[in-house]
């Protein structure tokens, strides 16, 4: 099911409407943390994510940054986790910068019309600035934080007890089309069409410009859950403000569907051949 | 058939039409399910449902 913001996704899993759900790592654990019954299972992919700034701004450096308003998909995001430490690695703080939530899909107008001076989300909509020419990349995730965690496979845990093959189903799933995508650029492409048309309802140009340039602007490959990365996530959190205590890994983390999926072989599929042009 | 009857049956009808839409429109009557013309939508209920937000 497609949702168009992380808020209607978090209260969704809440009331027990969906058993399932990608969701922001931080979210995840700031829920559990909360006693909402969820865990993490697995990761849906590394890295995917950009700062982007208008290409005409004077922003050339993550030291320009400072004094201008930034744009976060949420204040439970990665991305706002990113950018701390971004600025903490040239030598700023987060209060050197205003910072906005807002819904991802909204981010792109917003850097168009100057209301902000950077965003930043998970692809495609900072590629999307890029696409359409006024959107300049400040940074990719990989640059600043290596295998970057966006977006996790929360389940709750009620599925996790009554139907634990449906889990391992999901999670197996995810793992073989990591591998197949993985594969070569003939995959991505025909990924980028199945996908644009089918979930993303968006122009498949736009997903295969993300799967693309670079071609490891998002990767499918390491999606089994690392305690240190996680650590790592908890201790930034902690540091932001976003959780209040250090959780243990097994707190929020269920690891035993990624570690049953280890081994797995990337799919067969083959997309449909297109109708020759008349 | 007298003036009457006509009325009768008009009346009739038009009380069918009415009892039909409030059927189906208001309380979920579907003609097409009774009669095996539509799918079940016990697939649809029984699917597993993943959210996600389109970005990566």
């Amino acid at each position: 099911m497609r949702f168009s913001g992380f808020p209607e996704i978090k209260e969704s899993i809440i009331a027990g409407y969906l058993p399932a759900t990608f969701m922001l790592a931080p979210m995840a654990m700031a829920l559990r943390e909360q006693g909402i019954p969820i865990k993490i299972v697995y990761l849906g992919h590394r890295d995917g994510t950009a700062l982007m700034v208008h290409k005409d701004s004077n922003i050339l450096t993550v030291r320009d940054l400072k004094g201008k308003r930034v744009a976060i998909p949420n204040r439970f995001s990665n991305q706002n986790l990113l950018l701390r430490k971004a600025l903490s690695d040239s030598g700023l703080t987060i209060d050197d910068v205003t910072v906005l939530e807002m819904p991802p899909p909204d981010m792109p107008a917003a850097l168009y019309s100057k209301s902000v001076d950077a965003i930043t989300s998970g692809e495609p909509f900072m590629a999307q600035t890029q696409m359409d020419g006024y959107g300049r990349v400040l940074y990719q995730a990989k640059d600043i934080w290596p295998g970057f965690i966006s977006c996790v496979l929360v389940v709750s845990e009620k599925t996790i007890n009554e139907h634990p093959e449906w889990v391992q189903q999901l999670v197996d799933g995810i793992a073989k089309s990591g591998l197949w995508l993985e594969k070569g650029m003939d995959n991505r492409m025909a990924a980028a069409e199945a996908v644009a048309k089918n979930y993303y309802n968006q122009n498949p140009r736009l997903l295969r410009f993300v799967l693309s340039k670079p071609p490891d602007r998002v990767t499918y490959s390491r999606l089994t859950l690392a305690r240190a990365d996680f650590d790592e996530i908890a201790d930034r959190a902690v540091k932001a403000g976003i959780l209040k205590r250090k959780l243990a890994f097994e707190e929020y983390a269920d690891p035993r569907f990624s570690e049953h999926a280890i081994g797995s072989t990337a799919y067969t599929w083959q997309p449909p051949k297109a109708a020759p042009p008349e | 058939m007298s003036k009457m009857s006509k009325v009768m049956l008009g009346a009739v009808g038009v009380w069918l039409v009415m009892g039909y839409l409030h059927a189906t429109l208001n309380l979920g009557f579907r003609p097409g399910k009774l009669l095996g013309l539509e799918k079940k939508g016990v697939t649809e209920e029984a699917r597993f449902r993943v959210g996600f937000l389109p970005v990566t």
